[in-house]
């Protein structure tokens, strides 16, 4: 039996029938790798993010600036992860018995605890119960810790895994494009890749934020060293994964060129532009001061547009908004210039120390424009004032036409971005019904959108009741038949359909009396009449009528 | 969606030597990242060990803020309180009365007095006695010249020789009703330690910029 395709919007959550044993129920609610909508994707995406945590909290541990004072905290987040961690280790060990691995053993629970991810589990919690009875030193302690971070294993196997059968027929090459870019051979070990390098572009931005806090740099400036040099190689080696994998793209498939063009993408000057700072100042800091470059460690942050379509919605209102924008930029630049050359007029007399030049007074007149007001170029003089009062109100008004124009593009950007989706939808349904590759790419996209489950289903019956009105054609305008030849001919069959149907049920010779005698139709469309009529049954209203060849002037 | 170009069935679907290239480029890329890792590293722990230089005078002079009032104090350059306040008045006689001989016999005695730096007392003297040889801090090193570390009138990112160096100030409390509440200067020779002054210790980093190591009586 095949499986019916099913559409799932961005809060799609499965409902898992509560009529099922309780272990049953609550593996599926909760661990079940096989139903899409349960809460495992939440669960692993906590728990990483809870092992991620603990590696922070033991690499601070050794800085005693920062552990000594906050011991308390460093205890409660350790006890908090271990009750988690056990949580998860106990509850996995309960649903044993139901686990898909498991169940159709002997000892299924048995075999779960001695299963690889199970040891791992009970590795990252043992060491914290252990010192509990034995003295153990505080550095193996510490070391042991560690062992959680195997406890990633657990979502990274299985995309391995995933991943190997995806890609079995695939070259080294593109196997590495389908971790770096987004295809349909990625799956979850892309999404690792990718959130790896997610976390890379925040920890890094982060440093750079509180490298800037000089109490905090004093304490921790090796550590930041150390954290910069990491992201350095990370995102140096995405770098030239990115241009060695980018010819596996559509239109870069050129060995050379291909690489050229993907070196000038936006993202790829972005990518160049997070790591030069530390090789220049790695290289250059003896010949010149380079420390502001270190501001510009910030750009690491724009990676992050790789993964969001905001900038990109963005790119695109501001684009298709641009004459209008452009207009009011000019329309605010001729203020600018005439109210500040006006400013300079009225006031350099009374202040020419504050009003001193044009370029001066621009700087007041658009602290005006803008509504700031910091009050230290003020007008003195009553025309200055005056002029003042009719800035600051034209001000109001000409700095909300950008603004307001940005917020409504922004509104009709998803409209159109919703519109497309629909008009997908439409051309998917051209066959009838949805397969489940168009699901899977209509509920990508309806995720992306965040689009709910229910107004994803509505598009989806508005779409297919359209598709339904498409196949009727009967029902389109007579202009829309004609566009297309092939509906054309359909239509010119029904319609004749029709009037022979017609002829079968009505009085053929009063019709011909009626038709003749009172010149109700011309003689070429009588003739078509008879033409029609020649080749049909006899009928109940017209016995002994039919096979009647036409006349040969009708014809 | 994104439609990607992986159609035709490749005939080798291990790494081509292509594809070796390029991982032994990537090793190459991750060496070199390391290695100048490793020098960022080294650079940083420089400016550690400057910053180490500055904590070890802010601990001595912390620790003898309160001792170095008291009798017997060493070094006694260091030393301040009234026993210091009394040499500082005998030597400050004695100056004058060398000027007034001096004005006397020059036939100036109707212009105004003027005697040279009082040296009992004085930072100068203080500053000597602690880095001279067999001093307390005498053994400190400028981490990035590698040379005795010395004192520098001011961090200055455009002159790198002043990285590792280090800066002693000191803070002076304005009169009630000014704009700022202390002034910051550089603690000069001639400047007095008999009482105890606010002493701002900072270092000068890998690009010479300051860091401020601790603010305290001394």
């Amino acid at each position: 039996m095949t499986e019916e395709p099913q559409l799932r919007g961005a809060d799609y959550k499965v409902e898992i029938p509560s009529g099922l044993p309780f272990k049953e129920w609550l593996y599926k609610w909760l661990l079940d790798p096989e139903i899409e909508g349960n809460h495992l994707e939440t669960v692993d995406k906590w728990v990483g993010l809870l092992i991620v945590g603990n590696m922070f909290a033991l690499l601070f541990e050794h800085v005693p600036a920062v552990f000594e004072p906050n011991k308390l905290w460093f205890h409660l987040f350790d006890i908090v992860s271990v009750v988690v961690f056990t949580a998860e280790y106990l509850t996995r060990l309960y649903l044993a018995p139901v686990d898909h691995e498991f169940k159709d053993k002997r000892f299924p629970t048995l075999r779960y605890i001695f299963s690889p991810f199970a040891i791992i589990d009970f590795l990252a919690i043992i060491p914290f119960y252990l010192q509990s009875f034995i003295a153990v030193d505080l550095r193996i302690l510490r070391a042991l810790r560690l062992l959680r971070i195997l406890k990633l294993f657990r979502v990274i196997i299985p995309a391995i895994h995933d991943f190997r059968i995806a890609n079995q027929d695939r070259t080294f090459r593109q196997k590495m494009h389908a971790i770096i870019y987004p295809s349909e051979y990625g799956g979850k070990l892309h999404e690792l890749f990718d959130s790896f390098i997610v976390l890379w572009v925040v920890v890094s931005v982060i440093a750079v934020i509180f490298e800037s806090v000089q109490s905090i740099h004093y304490i921790l400036n090796i550590e930041f060293v150390i954290v910069d040099a990491i992201a350095v190689g990370v995102f140096t080696v995405e770098y030239f994964l990115r241009l060695y994998t980018c010819v596996e793209e559509p239109g870069f498939q050129h060995a050379i060129m291909g690489r050229i063009k993907q070196a000038k993408q936006t993202s790829s000057i972005i990518d160049f532009l997070a790591i030069l700072p530390f090789f220049l100042e790695v290289f250059l800091h003896h010949l010149f001061d380079l420390r502001f470059l270190r501001v510009f460690r910030l750009m690491r942050l724009l990676k992050l547009t790789r993964y969001t379509e905001a900038t990109a919605t963005l790119g695109k209102v501001i684009a298709r908004e641009w004459p209008f924008m452009a207009a009011s930029g000019f329309i605010m630049l001729l203020l600018v210039v005439l109210t500040a050359s006006l400013g300079y007029l009225f006031e350099h007399e009374a202040q020419p120390d504050k009003f001193e030049n044009i370029p001066q007074s621009i700087y007041w007149a658009v602290i005006t424009l803008a509504s700031v007001g910091y009050g230290d170029l003020t007008p003195v003089t009553p025309m200055g004032r005056a002029m003042t009062i009719i800035l600051a109100l034209m001000g109001i008004g000409i700095f909300a036409i950008p603004a307001a124009l940005l917020s409504a593009a922004f509104s009709d950007q998803l409209r159109i971005d919703r519109e497309k989706l629909l008009n997908r939808l439409y051309e998917m349904l051209s066959a009838g019904k949805l397969s489940m590759e168009d699901a899977d790419i209509i509920n990508r996209e309806a995720k992306r959108l965040h689009i709910s489950e229910e107004e994803l289903q509505r598009l989806y019956e508005r779409a297919k009741k359209e598709r339904e009105m498409m196949d009727d054609i009967s029902a389109l305008p007579i202009h829309k038949i004609a566009a297309v030849p092939e509906h054309a001919v359909e239509h010119y069959k029904t319609l004749i359909a029709e009037i022979k149907e017609l002829s079968l049920m009505t009085d053929r010779a009063r019709f011909e009396e009626l038709a003749i005698s009172k010149d109700r139709i011309t003689q070429t469309d009588l003739a078509l009449w008879r033409v029609i009529q020649s080749n049909l049954p006899l009928s109940k209203n017209n016995p002994g009528e039919g096979n009647t060849p036409p006349p040969q002037s009708a014809v | 969606m994104e439609q990607h170009a992986q159609t035709s069935v490749p005939k080798k679907l291990g790494p081509t030597w292509v594809d070796i290239l390029f991982l032994i480029f990537l090793v190459g890329v991750l060496v070199s990242v390391t290695l100048l890792g490793r020098l960022a590293y080294e650079e940083g722990m420089k400016t550690e060990s400057s910053k180490e230089n500055g904590e070890a005078w802010v601990k001595w002079m912390t620790d003898s803020s309160d001792s170095r009032f008291k009798e017997g104090f060493q070094p006694a350059a260091c030393a301040g309180g009234p026993a210091v306040a009394g040499a500082v008045d005998k030597e400050r006689k004695e100056l004058m009365r060398a000027a007034r001989i001096a004005a006397k016999k020059a036939g100036t005695e109707d212009e105004p007095i003027t005697i040279g730096d009082i040296a009992t007392g004085s930072w100068g003297e203080c500053f000597k006695a602690l880095t001279q040889k067999g001093g307390p801090l005498s053994n400190l090193k400028n981490a990035f010249s590698g040379e005795t570390l010395t004192l520098v009138a001011k961090c200055d990112p455009g002159d790198l020789s002043t990285a590792g160096g280090f800066m002693l100030e000191k803070n002076v409390t304005t009169p009630l009703g000014s704009a700022v509440p202390t002034v910051t200067s550089t603690l000069a020779d001639n400047d007095s330690i008999v009482d105890k002054i606010n002493v701002r210790v900072t270092i000068c980093d890998k690009g010479a910029y300051p860091t401020k190591i601790a603010e305290f009586d001394f």
